[in-house]
C-alpha cells in the first residue's frame, strides 16, 4: 500500500518543490495538498468518517508548514491531537522558522520531525530522499 | 468754766516777764532780739516749705511738709509771744499758744515716726543718681546690644533672602530636572518602542521576504533544469545573473535578520580569552591560507558574551580578507588600554579605508565597492557596531601608522569597570 502524504502548505512554489522533490527521488507516495490548517482539518475529518475511504486517513503522513493563513501549523497539529480518530497521526513540520520557540512547541505536540526549509541546492534532494526512504521503511500505526 | 477762763485771763497781780530780768536792758534786748530773729526765721521756713510742695506736684508726703510748716509756724509764734510777755504779762495767751504748738508738735512727731519706715524706703538722690548712671550705662549697653541684634537680624535676613533665593533656584532646578527626567523617560520609552518596532519589523521583513525570494530562486533552477539543453548561452547567463541576485538578496536579508536579533536574546556571559576567539575566526576565514595572523603580545582576559565578541572579530577579519587586494596578507592584532576599555586593534595591510568613509561604513547596507566586484551585504560593520553597542563597547577605524591598510579598534569594556558598574 503506497503511503499517502497530506501536504499542508500555503505557498504554491513550496508545494511544487515538495512534489518535485518526491518525484525526483522516485518516491512512491500520493501527495494531497491543502493550503492551510483549516482546509487540511476538513479534509481529514471527511476521510475519517465511516466508509471505504476511512483507511486513507489512517495511512496518511501529515507534512505541515507553520506560518499559514486562517489556521497555522501549531493550531492545526493541536486540533489533530485533540481528535481521537487522528490523535496518533504521524506529523512532520516543514518550515522556514528556525526559532527555538517554534521547534519546541512543535515537539511538545509530538511531531515526528521538525524539517527546516533550506535554500541550498541539496535541500530538495534531501527532502525527496527522506520521504522516499521513509515511505519504504516505516510502518505506520494503523496501516 | 467761763469763770475759769475769765480767771486765767485775769492779769491782776501778774508782772511782765521783763521784771524777771529786772529790766536790765542788755538781757531784755538779748531775749527780745533772739526771739524776734527766731520768729522771723520760723515764719520764713514754712513759706519755703509751702512753695516747695506747691511747685513739686510729684513730691511724696506733701501733707507731712504741711504739718512741719504748721509746727514751725507755731514755734515762731511761741517766740513772738515770748517777746510780747516781756512787756505784757498775758501769760494765759502765752499758755494757749504753747498748747497749740504742743499739740501740733506731738502730732507732727507721731506722724514722722509713723511714716519713718516709708521714708527709709525712699531712694536718696545719690541712689537716684547712681541708678540713673546705671540706667544710662544699661541703656548704652542695650543700645549696643540692640545695634548688634539689628546687625545680626540684617545679616540673618540677608542670608535668609539668600537662602530663599537659592531655595527658589533649587526648586526651579528640581522642577526642571523632573521635567527633563519625564521627557527622558518618555523619549526612552519611545526609543525602546521604536527599537522594538524596528527589530520586529526587521525580523518580520527579513523572514517574510525570504520566502518569495527562495520561491523565485527555486523556480529559476527548475526552469533551467526542465529546459536542459534548450537554454541558449544568452538565457543561461541571464539565469545566472538572476540566481546571483537572488542569493545576494538572501544574504542581505539573512544579515538584516542577524542584525535585528542582536540584543534580542540574552546571551551567556563569561570570561574568555580574546586570542582564542580571534584565532578560531581567522582559521575559519583563512581557508585558502593566503593570510598570516600575528599577535605579538598577550591579550588580556575579557568578560562579557563570548559569542558577541566572536561575531565582531569574525566580521572584521572577514572584511580584512575579503577586501584585500594582494595575493597574500598579514593581519596584526594587539591590545592597548583606553580608559574604561580594553582596545583590541585588528590591523591589516590591505587597501585601507579612505578617511571620509570611515564612519559611513558602519551604516546599514553600505559598501565601498560594487557588490558585483566584491560580494557583500554591506551589513558586516553595522552588525559589529550594533553588537558593541549592546555589549557597552565601541568601534572605530583609522589608517595604519606605518604603511597601508586599515586598523579597526574594538573597545571592549574592561573587566574591572564592569565589575564596579555591577
Amino acid at each position: 500500500m503506497t503511503m499517502n502524504i497530506l501536504l499542508v502548505e500555503d505557498d504554491e512554489v513550496d508545494r511544487m518543490l515538495f512534489h518535485r522533490a518526491l518525484k525526483k527521488a522516485g518516491a512512491k507516495c500520493t501527495v494531497v495538498d491543502a493550503t492551510d490548517g483549516a482546509e487540511a482539518l476538513e479534509l481529514l475529518q471527511s476521510l475519517t468518517g465511516s466508509g471505504e475511504r476511512s483507511g486513507q486517513a489512517r495511512n496518511t503522513v501529515i507534512v505541515t508548514d507553520i506560518n499559514m493563513p486562517r489556521m497555522n501549523g501549531h493550531e492545526f497539529v493541536a486540533a489533530v491531537r485533540e481528535n481521537p480518530d487522528l490523535a496518533n497521526a504521524v506529523v512532520f513540520v516543514y518550515s522556514t522558522s528556525a526559532t527555538d520557540e517554534d521547534r519546541q512547541l512543535a515537539y511538545s505536540q509530538h511531531v515526528a520531525g521538525y524539517l527546516l526549509k533550506r535554500g541550498d541546492d541539496d535541500a530538495l534532494k534531501d527532502i525527496g530522499s527522506l520521504f522516499d526512504v521513509y515511505s519504504r521503511t516505516v510502518e505506520l500505526p494503523d496501516a | 468754766m467761763i469763770d475759769t477762763l475769765t480767771t486765767i485771763f485775769d492779769r491782776a497781780g501778774l508782772m511782765p516777764h521783763g521784771v524777771c530780768f529786772a529790766w536790765r536792758p542788755d538781757l531784755v534786748f538779748a531775749h527780745a532780739g533772739a526771739d524776734l530773729m527766731i520768729t522771723v526765721a520760723y515764719l520764713v521756713i514754712p513759706i519755703a516749705l509751702y512753695k516747695l510742695v506747691r511747685a513739686r506736684a510729684d513730691i511724696q508726703f506733701g501733707w507731712v511738709l504741711y504739718t512741719f510748716a504748721a509746727f514751725i509756724l507755731l514755734c515762731g509764734l511761741t517766740h513772738a509771744v515770748n517777746m510780747y510777755v516781756l512787756w505784757e504779762p498775758n501769760y494765759a495767751f502765752q499758755a494757749l499758744v504753747k498748747l497749740a504748738t504742743a499739740i501740733v508738735s506731738i502730732a507732727t512727731a507721731v506722724l514722722v515716726w509713723r511714716i519713718l519706715p516709708t521714708l527709709y524706703g525712699l531712694p536718696s538722690l545719690t541712689d537716684a543718681l547712681n541708678s540713673n548712671d546705671r540706667l544710662a550705662s544699661e541703656i548704652e549697653e542695650r543700645k549696643i546690644a540692640e545695634n548688634q541684634l539689628a546687625d545680626r537680624t540684617n545679616q540673618l535676613q540677608a542670608s535668609n533672602e539668600d537662602l530663599t533665593e537659592s531655595n527658589h533656584r533649587l526648586a526651579l532646578e528640581i522642577d526642571e530636572r523632573k521635567a527633563v527626567q519625564l521627557r527622558l523617560a518618555a523619549m526612552t520609552q519611545e526609543l525602546q518602542r521604536s527599537n522594538e518596532d524596528l527589530e520586529s519589523f526587521a525580523y518580520t521583513a527579513s523572514h517574510d521576504l525570504r520566502a518569495p525570494l527562495r520561491g523565485i530562486g527555486n523556480l529559476i533552477g527548475w526552469i533551467r533544469e526542465d529546459l536542459g539543453d534548450k537554454v541558449d548561452e544568452d538565457a543561461e547567463s541571464k539565469f545566472s545573473l538572476m540566481t546571483d541576485r537572488v542569493q545576494r538578496m538572501e544574504r542581505m536579508l539573512e544579515d538584516l535578520l542577524q542584525y535585528s536579533r542582536i540584543g534580542r536574546t540574552d546571551l551567556q556571559e563569561a570570561e574568555f580569552q580574546p586570542e582564542q576567539k580571534i584565532r578560531e575566526a581567522f582559521d575559519l576565514l583563512n581557508a585558502e591560507q593566503r593570510f598570516e595572523l600575528e599577535i605579538p603580545g598577550p591579550l588580556p582576559t575579557l568578560s562579557g558574551t563570548p559569542i558577541a565578541f566572536q561575531q565582531v572579530v569574525a566580521n572584521v577579519i572577514g572584511n580584512a580578507i575579503k577586501h584585500h587586494d594582494g595575493e597574500t596578507g598579514r593581519i596584526r592584532v594587539y591590545s592597548t588600554r583606553q580608559d574604561a576599555f580594553v582596545r583590541i586593534t585588528i590591523a591589516d595591510d590591505g587597501p585601507g579605508i579612505p578617511e571620509q568613509y570611515r564612519e559611513r561604513v558602519f551604516a546599514l547596507f553600505q559598501t565601498l565597492k560594487s557588490r558585483d566586484s566584491v560580494e557583500g551585504s554591506g551589513m558586516g560593520l553595522a552588525i559589529v557596531r550594533r553588537v558593541l553597542d549592546v555589549a557597552g563597547g565601541k568601534v572605530s577605524i583609522t589608517g595604519n601608522d606605518h604603511g597601508r591598510g586599515a586598523s579597526v579598534h574594538i573597545d571592549w569594556p574592561a573587566p574591572e569597570t564592569q565589575a564596579s558598574a555591577a
